[in-house]
Order: structure tokens, then sequence, then C-alpha cells
């Protein structure tokens, strides 16, 4: 080994020191989807960041114990509600036990008289006391007494009950052994809000974990012999499901690639040695990029690591090219003096290519942009310099290159096939009636469609607000946010009515803005004025004459209670429920009405639209992704136009003749048509995935178009051109084509389309590279 | 043992004794028959236990009978009374019919409470299952009316005194919230049916039920 060799072995070495000790010790690895979405420009975007981000619903679990013993059910369901309750992972659990504790219930009826919608003068005048007296002696001397008389002497008019009627859900499910069950009695029913957002998914799993944990504990301890079986559901799960189903199944898969490539590669190479060598560039880059691009972003996003581990995967195209030029006394270097400068201009052109990525305000797109640029300059520059290092210099390779030129040169004859290809398939995508692209990222969920019909029974058993549309309000102050829901709420129960949509919920319900309060306030009568109703209602009932005073002093009390807010209630059990309905945020105050059974969004957004409120919005979140991710799709769309043109310049600079630019352009952008239109017609609807699978087709298209035209001296340096290109493709075509047999749609998506496009442009490139000169192939 | 007689007296002996002692058996078995054709009534003075109470009560499938309710608290400044008729038929289904003072109906069937007030034209259905103190409350009443033992001892401390022609059921509730209102509550009879109804409160207030006829 030279001095040189050495140098470079030193400076990798040390790269690779730092940047593993970056990996290990800095980097941070998020695995939060909001976190790949682009800056909001828009109000509604901002909102719709942060509901994604930290909204209520997406935070809720729903939970069915399934059995067939009811009472042991109930029993568990008991169990783990106090276990949840316990562990303070949630905000609020309900199973239809008394969710309350004596305090809250206490403040809630000490404030009856401001919070309760049913106080107004006529029903302390004594025509409504006479009427809720009658009411209150019947229930006395009735069996209701009991559920009647702890406060009847405070509150004879009722009040608390009518403050605790927003509270209960509209649709009660059923009880048993005080607790909720399904209408068919087979499932005890839970419902929990994490204080975990619902997108963080390492939380979340982490809390799914062990909620299983507690539950196994809890049915051995009961020592029952009735099975229960634990139904889990809600978006968080449903992410936590899907990110765990795509890691399983990329590593089963990862683990099948690997095998079959490594025996490829030791059938092409004989050789050991250099089957471990080829590695070498790709993990070198892996480690720098990961290092890098979280120094550079300060953290790295779990997707972009997964994508841009498919994107280096061009890296093990050079050192093959490396190897397949290795042969009788020519050192590693010697061949680099040949195969260099076609390599080089490869992995400029393909880097300048991502480097479009950067341009983006998308963050999910800049990360990956970036780390695809660093790794594949990292592996380039070991193939260059570390791994000639690396290799004996007596080192002799055994295989000898199979005659590839005749074949390949009877193939050239079928030169039309690639433009007679494009055509068809330009063709079929133009007159195929059918959608290019995937709208509904639900169909890209790989969670089964058994579990997507557990969620929804529970859902409606529980009775759970849907994830997907919610009104948000925001204002200045939490009055103002309070009073404009106030406002809606007269049009909201007409749509209920009309069953536009089956029911909503929002802050306003619960606690009634200032203005309310104090309209309230001033309805209740003064002490004097209320004891001389008392004893005109009194009379002729065998009341005693100061059975009420209590409600006098309460009454009296209230007039001069402070109304009630958030602020107030903020670290009570009910407080802690609001928090999630009415919120400040960034300066402003946001009140949200979550919706439930939306039939006719339509008129939801008219009586939005109706309301004249500048600052009241209809989301849909489901929607919003959508045409989120559309927006991802277009940007990554437009910068195609960017990205050509750069790989159209550096190629000029590089060959110096137009023609050759495009003989190497052309079969790349014909493969590209051809690969998207078998996709379409095999009902594959194009997302983000395929487009990102079609940058890896690029890079290896311009892998293989180059080396197919570089000038080559001799026939034999031809066969081992021609011979490291068809590893190169074959390899890819392993790995990839392993992911397109997946039943996941994401990893499927991406195996086809790397597949697929490896085949393809090795044969266009093949069909359309200059032609050998005459004089040297005689020779 | 006896010495000196021989081995076949010693067999006399206990053959005797075990005569004597299977025809104890015999004559108790007898007498048992007899009581069991008598549906284990026990002839006047011996002591009723609860099982045989309740049996005795579960033998009426349907029961009318006409009450006079007197209800003292401390909320009122005399006693409140209200009359009315008291219906109930096996397996669970209680209505209590207040006529006077005023008019309501008061019917238990299965797992609501349904409330009618006929002056006012409301009806009002609660769920038991929402209310367990109320449903505690209600089983109570049902569970004596259906001689239902097991429901009972679910929800009540029970305590039988006297003797048939007389007797006393006295019922302390098990739970610990429910016995903060309802200290106890006691029913008299005679035979097969109910005289009186008392229920003490734990705040000091009670109400006494007295059955002024029964129809059949």
């Amino acid at each position: 080994m030279t001095a040189r060799h050495w140098t470079a072995v030193l400076v990798w070495c040390v790269l690779l020191g730092a940047g593993g000790i970056v990996l290990l010790t800095k980097t941070s690895f998020k695995a939060e989807l909001s976190l790949l979405l682009p800056p909001a420009t828009t109000p509604t975007q901002e909102l719709l960041l942060n509901q994604v981000r930290a909204g209520p619903t997406t935070r809720l679990i729903l939970i069915g114990l399934e059995g067939r013993n009811a009472d042991v059910l109930a029993a568990a369901s008991k169990r783990l509600a106090a276990w949840m309750r316990e562990s303070k992972e949630f905000i609020y659990v309900t199973n239809g036990e008394q969710a309350w504790s004596t305090e809250e219930l206490d403040l809630l009826f000490r404030y009856r008289y401001l919070l309760s919608p049913s106080v107004n003068e006529a029903r302390f005048r004594h025509a409504g006391l006479r009427a809720a007296f009658e009411d209150r002696l019947h229930d006395l001397v009735s069996p209701l007494s009991l559920l009647v008389k702890e406060r009847v002497a405070e509150d004879p008019t009722g009040e608390f009950g009518s403050v605790l009627e927003p509270w209960l859900p509209e649709v009660r499910p059923r009880r048993h052994h005080g607790v909720w069950f399904s209408s068919d009695g087979r499932r005890a029913i839970l419902l929990g809000q994490t204080q975990a957002l619902g997108f963080d998914l390492n939380e979340q799993e982490r809390l799914q974990a062990e909620l299983k944990i507690a539950f196994t504990q809890i049915l051995s301890s009961m020592k029952t012999p009735h099975p229960i079986d634990l139904l889990v559901s809600g978006p968080a799960v449903f992410s936590v499901e899907a990110r765990k189903t795509i890691k399983q199944e990329s590593w089963k898969l990862s683990v099948v690639a690997i095998c079959l490539v490594v025996l490829f590669l030791y059938a092409a190479y004989r050789s050991w040695r250099l089957v471990a060598l080829t590695i070498v560039p790709l993990v070198s880059a892996m480690i720098v990029s990961i290092a890098a691009v979280g120094l550079l972003f300060g953290f790295i996003h779990g997707i972009t690591l997964a994508f841009g581990m498919t994107l280096i995967g061009v890296a093990i195209d050079y050192p093959i090219h490396l190897f397949s030029h290795l042969n009788s006394g020519k050192s590693a270097e010697t061949v680099f003096e040949r195969i260099w400068p076609t390599m080089r201009l490869g992995i400029i052109t393909t880097v300048m290519g991502f480097s479009a990525m950067l341009l983006t305000g998308f963050p999910g797109l800049s990360q990956l942009g970036c780390f695809a640029m660093i790794g594949l300059l990292v592996a380039g520059s070991v193939t260059r310099w570390v791994l000639p290092a690396l290799i004996p210099s007596e080192f002799q390779p055994d295989a000898s290159v199979p005659r590839l030129v005749p074949p390949m040169d009877r193939m050239r004859k079928a030169y039309l096939m690639p433009p007679l290809a494009v055509l068809v398939a330009t063709g079929y995508l133009i007159l195929s009636g059918e959608s290019l692209w995937e709208h509904d990222l639900a169909n890209l969920s790989p969670v089964s469609r058994e579990k997507k019909t557990i969620d929804r029974e529970l859902r409606k058993e529980l009775a759970a607000p849907d994830v997907r549309e919610l009104i948000v309000i925001t204002g200045q102050t939490e009055q103002e946010v309070l009073q404009i829901s106030e406002e809606l709420k007269p049009a909201l129960d007409r749509l209920v009515t009309e069953d536009v949509l089956s029911g909503y919920e929002m802050a306003a319900r619960h606690l009634p803005s200032y203005r309310r309060q104090r309209t309230r306030q001033a309805a209740l009568p003064e002490p004097s004025t209320l004891r001389h109703h008392l004893e005109v209602a009194l009379s002729g009932l065998p009341f005693t004459q100061n059975a009420f005073e209590p409600f006098v002093a309460a009454v009296g009390g209230a007039k001069r209670q402070k109304p009630l807010d958030s602020a107030r209630l903020s670290g009570t059990g009910v407080g802690l429920k609001l928090e999630s309905l009415l919120f400040p945020r960034e300066g402003q105050w946001v009140a949200l009405v979550l919706l439930r059974g939306v039939t006719h969004s339509e008129q939801l957004v008219s009586m939005v639209k109706e309301s004249n409120h500048a600052n009241v919005t209809y989301v849909d979140l489901k929607g919003e992704s959508n045409r989120l991710v559309a927006a991802y799709r277009g940007e990554a769309l437009s910068l195609v136009g960017w990205g050509a043109l750069a790989i159209g310049i550096v190629l000029l600079v590089g060959l110096r003749s137009m023609t050759s630019v495009l003989r190497v352009l052309l079969p790349i952008s014909g493969s590209v048509l051809v690969v998207v239109a078998l996709l379409h017609g095999v009902g594959e609807r194009l997302s983000l995935f395929h487009l990102v699978s079609l940058l890896l087709v690029v890079g290896m298209g311009l892998d293989y178009a180059l080396f197919f035209n570089r000038s080559t001296s001799t026939l034999a340096e031809r066969e081992r051109t021609i011979f490291s290109v068809l590893v190169c493709s074959v390899t890819t075509m392993l790995v990839f084509g392993i992911l397109a047999w997946s039943e996941i749609p994401i990893l499927r998506a991406i195996g086809m389309t790397a597949a697929c496009g490896s085949l393809i442009c090795l044969l266009f490139s093949a069909l359309h590279s200059r032609e050998p000169d005459a004089i040297r192939l005689a020779s | 043992m006896i010495t000196g007689m021989t081995r076949f007296s010693r067999v006399h002996i206990i053959t005797i004794v075990v005569l004597v002692l299977y025809g104890a058996m015999l004559a108790s078995d007898l007498a048992g028959a007899d009581e069991m054709s008598r549906n284990g009534v026990e002839p006047g003075g011996n002591e009723l236990t609860l099982d045989r109470l309740t049996a005795l009560l579960a033998q009426v499938p349907e029961r009318r009978a006409h009450f006079k309710e007197t209800y003292y608290s401390s909320l009122f400044r005399e006693p409140v009374t209200t009359k009315g008729t008291l219906t109930f038929t096996a397996p669970s289904r209680v209505e209590k019919h207040v006529l006077a003072p005023f008019e309501e109906r008061y019917l238990v069937d299965g797992d609501s409470l349904i409330v009618e007030q006929r002056t006012k034209g409301t009806l009002q259905k609660i769920s038991l299952e929402e209310h367990p103190l109320l449903k505690a409350f209600v089983e109570g009443f049902r569970a004596v009316l259906a001689g239902d033992r097991e429901t009972l001892r679910q929800f009540y401390d029970v305590r039988v005194e006297g003797e048939q022609s007389r007797w006393i059921l006295t019922l302390r509730p098990v739970d610990q919230v429910m016995r903060g209102q309802v200290k106890s509550i006691r029913f008299t009879g005679k035979d097969d049916s109910i005289t009186s109804i008392e229920i003490r409160e734990s705040n000091g207030d009670r109400s006494e039920m007295v059955i002024t006829r029964q129809e059949r």
C-alpha cells in the first residue's frame, strides 16, 4: 500500500469514527409524523398542524374487554380503569364508573347556579318555586327520596342535575355492575385520553405495551377460568401497529434479500473477500449520512432513514464496477484510471439530481435530499480511495467474465423496441381513464380490515368523537371563543335534530362564558326577596319553615360568586377534561367543537360560513391530510424539472457531446415512462413512495447508461463493462424484487418500482448504447 | 364392654341399639315428610329461619294490597301520609300506585324504575344500573316479596325473628355508601303476607307503611 492509500484509510477511519460517535451520542431519532409536515402557510394549515400534533381525538384509546362472563368482565374493567388512572399517563379514563371525585362534585355543586342552563328569573318566583317544591315533596315520599334527600335542602330546584347532564355522554352505553358494556353484552368498554401526543409513536408504543402488561397481570391475579381478550383501538394504536408491521416486514425481507445478494455476488466473483468489501462503501455512507443529517437538522426522522437507505442503494453499484473490472495483473488503481471518469460523472449527476430536493420547504424532502447526497458522495469516495487500499495488489480474482458481447450485440438489433414501448406507454397513460395518483392515504395503511371493524364498533358503542371533522374557533381571549361557541350552539343543535350529525362536544357546554354566568347571577333574587317568594310558595305544603334556609344562603352566595373560568378549574379533573377543548396557543385562545357522526359535511360548512365569524373554521382532517400529501407530491414533481435540468447540464459538461447526453437521458426518461405505465397497468396507484423509488431508478439508470456508453479499448474490457452493469442490475432486482412481494402497500410500491425500473433501464440503455468502434473490436 | 355375656347376647344388644337408632331416624324422617307435606311449616312455637320464610313468601306469585304510608322527616313539620295500592307480580314486577293526596305510579320492572305523574302527565324512566343505591333499595323490596334469598343476601345482612304467625325480617345494607343513607328496613308479617314495612334512615328520618287490606 502506498502512502496515499494509508492517508485515505486514515481519513476514512477518522470520519467513520467521528460519525459513529455523533450517531450514538448526539443524533436524535424522531418518529413523530407531524414533523414531516411543511410549515403552515394559511391559518387553516396552522390549525391542522396543531390538531395533528396535539388534537384530543388523536389521543383517544378505545378499549374492549371481550369474554363470556359479564361479572368477570366488569371486575376486570374496574381494575384496568384503576390502573390507568393511577398510571398518570391518561388525562382521563371513563368506563361508566363514577369518574368524579368528591372534590370535583363539590366544585360543580358550589357553582351550580352559574353553571346550570335552567337558571332564570321565573324559576325563583313563587310559581316556579311552588312547582319545584311540589315535585320535591313527591320525590321525598317516593322511592326516589334516596336520590334526592342529600341535597334537597340546598338545591330544591334541582340545578345540580342540570349541571351534570352535559357531562353524561349523549349516548349512554349499557351498564352492568356499574361499568359500560357493548349493547350485545359481550364486551366491557373503556375510553381513555393519553397525555402523550397522538403522533408521538414512540411514546404511544411504550404506553400501549405497558397497558398490555398491566392487563395480563390483572388477569392472572384475578385467577378466573374465563378467558378475556383485550382489544385496543384508536388512531395512535393504528399508527404504532402500522409502523411495527412495516418494520417487521422490512426486516424479514431485508434479511432474505441480503442473503440472496451475497450468494449472487459470490457466484459472480468467487471471492468472499470481495463480497465483504462490497458493503464497505454502503455502510460508511450510512454512518456518515445519518450523523451529518443529525447535525445539520438537529434530528433525523425515521422516514428519512427508511427512504434514504433506499436511495443510497445505488451505492452498491460502485464497488461492483470496480470488482468487475479487476482482472489479470491490473491493480485497482489501474482499473480506476479507466473507469473513474465514468463513475465520477455518474455520481455527480445523481447527486445533482437529488440536490433539487434541497430547494423545497418540505422538511421531509430536504432531509432526504441531504441524506442521499452525502451518502452517495461518501460511497463514491470510499470506493475510489479506500477500497483499493483494502484489496491486496497481487489479488487475482478467479472468475472469468462470461461472453456477453455477442448476445448484447444481437439484442441491439431490436433498437426500435424502446421507442415503441415508450409510445405504447404514453398512449396508455393518456387514454387510461383511471386516476394516476393515490388520493386517499387510508389505502396505504397496512392495518388489517378486522382491526378497522373493531375500531368502528368500539367507537360507536363509546360514542367517541370522530377523528375526521371538527370546528376550530380562535380568538383573542378565552371569553371571546366561549361566546362564539355559545352562538354556534343553537345552529348545531338544529343540525343534530336534522340528522346532519349525531352529536358534538364543546367546552361551552360545560363552562359558560362570563357573560352568560353574569346573566344567570342577575336572574337570582336577593335573599330577602327569595325568602318572601319561599314563604308564599311553601304555604300549604308540609315543609318546616326553615327547611330551605340552606337554599337561600346558597343563592345569596351565588350572587356574589366570581364567575368560573378555565384558570379557576385548572388542576381539577373538570379542568383537565376541558383543557383539550379550550386552550391558549401562541397568544390566542382556541376552542374546539368535536363532531360525531357527520353525514352531510356541506351543511356544516355552510353553517360555519353563515355564522359570519372570520375565525371559525371547519376542518376536515382527512381531507386536509390528503391535500397535504398531494402538495408534497406536487412539490416533488415540480422539482423534477429542476433535477432534469441539473442532470442535463452536468452530463453535457462531462460528456462534451450532445449525442452522448441524449443516449444517456433518453433511455432513462423512456424507462421511467414505461415503469409508470406498467405500475398503472397492474392497478397500482402512484403515491409519494413510488416517486421516491423513481428517483432511485433515475440514479441507477444514469449509472448503467454512462457505463454502457463509455469508450472501451478492447473487447475484453467491453465484456467486463457489460458484466458489471449486469451484476448491478441483478443485485438491485433481487433486493427490490423481494420487497415487491410484500403485503404492505408501501413496501410493495417501492419494490415494484425499483425492480421494474432496474430491468427496464438496463434493457433500454443497452439497446441504445453507443455503437462500439469497429476498429477497436477488430483488434 | 359387658363381660361375661355370651357372644350371642352381645349381638342382640347391638342389634337392638341399631334398630332403635334406625327407628328414631325413620320416625324423624316421617315427621319430616309430614313437614314437607305441610310445606315446611313447623307446628307453632318453633323458630323461623330465613330459608323457611323466603320459601313461604315465594309461594305467592301475585300480591295486591292497600297501604297507608307515613313519612317522618326533619324537613316536614308534620308527618306526611300517602295512601294507595301495592302490587307484586313474580318474579320482578313491583308497582306502587299512590292515590292520595296526589296520584303517582312507581313501577319497577326488570332494570328500570318508571315514575308516572298522573297529575302532570309526565313519565320518567330511571335506569337502576346507573343508580346503585336505588337499585339496592328496590331489590330489597322485590326480593322479600318474591322470596328471593340470594338477592337479599347480596345486598343486605338479614335477620329473622319471631315465628311463622308473627315474624319480623330486618334488613341492614351491606354497602357502605347505602349504609350512610339507610339504616334498616324492617318487614313484619303473618304467614305468607306482609303486614308492615318500616324504613329507618341514617339521618333520623323514617317511614312506616301499614298494609290496610290484602287482596289476593
